[in-house]
């Protein structure tokens, strides 16, 4: 069955577009990420106008993150606090992002820079990431439990506060510049930010794996918002038509997403995180490198 | 194909009626002036007849045109930089560009140079559409061919040459299929019979095809464009609620 998306100005079969949506909110409750990295170039390839498909993702990735946020909070899986912390330098960091990008464009630095560095940094996160939870796991069977963080010198910083959920008393500074630079990426990237914050939340904080995932979703609740509100008040590019249909498989798989990560351990999340992360880098990377089929792209203007 | 038949009938009438007044003709006729967008949109299919009088078809050429309604485009570049593929920065504009564009004839006729075809804009390379004024006439010519290549790839341009049978030197028909993508507005239907060798315009025949969004898909479309804001603050909020209403279901599960 076929429905006409009024805004993206085509027809596609819902079938597709709800499982889409499951697979894509299935990562999400499980991982507390987004999932537009996995959207975007899937509905774009459909033939949806990359606009659309970016505006109309914000707004279905809120229901999958409201979704498995829900599921987390009754699990108590979230440190409010530490979230409100992150969200704050997030903000103010997405600012200068769109003044920043807006800069290098300026100034003649082609994006590719910024798309490359990206990739470097994936690639590196995921490797170090999957070291990381390889040699636990086996420390795991080995009857050994290794300490996850040492403290680091940051975390005697100033403004020391105490994080009841994260089991930490540490200075408010280090995960307000997490916040910050994480919120510079996004908005210069045009990405949700997940895969830089969980790992800097889990390596560079010392906050439990399990906990990290509905603090994430939290970021990306407030994330998704704005930018629904703002892609439909600016651009006009929302299509609820097509969103409704990704949300209905998406609230559905981060249910599950949740109930399957909670029966799986720290060292195992984390395992498969850095496999996710490291397919990312790869997917980006060969886009960069794979010759187009058509080296031209056609855009209407309304 | 009860319609088809009914046209044919009609189309006899009128025939042997112009026989009597000895005058010459093409007339046509389109299965649907109105389409429809509706949320069960796939895409319509567009049947044109004609009819034509033998004495001045004299097996010259028939040419149907579809011109979908102009727009402005942007056309953008893929090229490698320091080994990475990344779009390039500057782009084409283009403006007055027809968003589809349909031909179907019974000759196979690919040269059209002659000043007949330009004017009509009958034939992909005789469409007139603007370029920003920074392009050569070689790079035009690229640009052009590109288009082409984009267009049948969207299924935005369709030939049909050749492929129009004329029946006893009278009847033919041509169907065109509109794909899901087709844009709103007013499409341009013409018919020329055009002489052999493409210098004499004999006749012609003009109709138009209206295309609009009706139903729900109109109404959110119009609803996003007057209220922007309330139309995403909806949006967000219907995610939360569908949010939550998937947490209390599963809860209980």
């Amino acid at each position: 069955m076929d429905f006409y998306l009024p805004i993206a100005e085509l027809s596609i079969s819902v079938f597709i577009l709800v499982s889409l949506g499951l697979a894509v909110g299935f990562l999400s409750g499980m991982f507390g990420v987004g999932g537009g990295f996995l959207m975007t170039p899937m509905l774009i390839l459909m033939g949806i106008p990359p606009a659309v498909a970016v505006a109309s993702e914000a707004n279905h990735i809120l229901a999958a993150s409201v979704s498995g946020f829900l599921a987390h909070m009754r699990r108590k899986n979230f440190d409010f606090l530490m979230g409100s912390i992150l969200l704050i330098g997030g903000i103010v960091g997405s600012f200068i992002g769109v003044f920043l990008l807006k800069y290098l464009l300026s100034v003649g630095y082609e994006k590719i820079f910024i798309s490359i560095a990206y990739v470097l940094i994936l690639i590196i996160v995921g490797f170090s990431m999957l070291k990381e939870s390889i040699s636990s796991l086996k420390h795991i069977s080995d009857g050994k439990i290794k300490k996850l963080h040492e403290h680091a010198w940051f975390h005697g910083l100033p403004l020391k506060l105490k994080f009841r959920k994260s089991h930490l008393y540490i200075s408010i500074l280090p995960p307000i510049l997490i916040g910050f630079l994480v919120g510079i990426v996004s908005s210069v990237m045009g990405v949700g930010g997940g895969f830089i914050l969980i790992p800097a939340m889990i390596y560079i904080l010392g906050m439990p794996t399990q906990i990290v995932i509905g603090t994430s979703l939290m970021q990306i609740i407030f994330v998704t918002l704005v930018s629904t509100i703002m892609h439909a008040y600016i651009n006009q590019t929302v299509d609820v038509v097509l969103s409704s249909l990704l949300l209905v498989g998406a609230v559905v798989g981060a249910q599950i997403g949740t109930r399957v990560m909670v029966r799986l351990k720290a060292e195992q999340i984390r395992f498969l995180f850095a496999i996710i992360i490291i397919l990312v880098a790869a997917v980006l990377l060969l886009e960069l490198l794979v010759t187009p089929e058509s080296s031209y792209i056609l855009e209407f203007k309304k | 194909m009860r319609i088809s038949k009914l046209f044919i009938i009609l189309f006899y009438f009128f025939y042997f009626i112009d026989i009597a007044n000895a005058r010459d003709f093409l007339l046509g006729d389109i299965s649907n002036r109105n389409i429809s967008i509706t949320a069960s949109f796939t895409g319509a299919e567009i049947i044109i007849y004609g009819a034509i009088d033998p004495k001045i078809y004299n097996h010259n050429n028939i040419f149907i045109t579809v011109t979908g309604p102009r727009i402005n485009a942007k056309l953008r570049k893929k090229v490698k930089s320091l080994g990475f593929w990344v779009l390039e920065r500057r782009h084409i504009n283009i403006s007055n560009l027809p968003s589809y564009y349909a031909i179907a004839s019974n000759t196979n006729q690919n040269d059209m140079a002659e000043a007949t075809f330009m004017l009509n804009e009958i034939g992909w390379k005789n469409i007139k559409m603007t370029f920003e004024s920074s392009i050569d006439v070689e790079k035009e010519k690229h640009i052009i061919d590109t288009l082409r290549t984009l267009y049948l790839d969207k299924k935005i341009y369709v030939s049909k040459l050749n492929q129009v049978n004329i029946i006893r030197d009278i009847l033919f028909r041509s169907e065109f299929e509109l794909p899901a993508t087709a844009q709103v507005g007013n499409y341009e239907v013409n018919m020329y019979l055009i002489s052999k060798e493409g210098k004499e315009l004999i006749s012609i025949w003009s109709d138009d095809i209206n295309v609009t969004k009706e139903g729900i898909s109109a109404d959110l479309y119009d609803y996003s464009k007057s209220h922007p804001f309330l139309y995403g603050l909806f949006a967000a909020i219907g995610a939360i609620m569908c949010g939550f209403l998937a947490s209390e279901i599963f809860r209980r599960v």
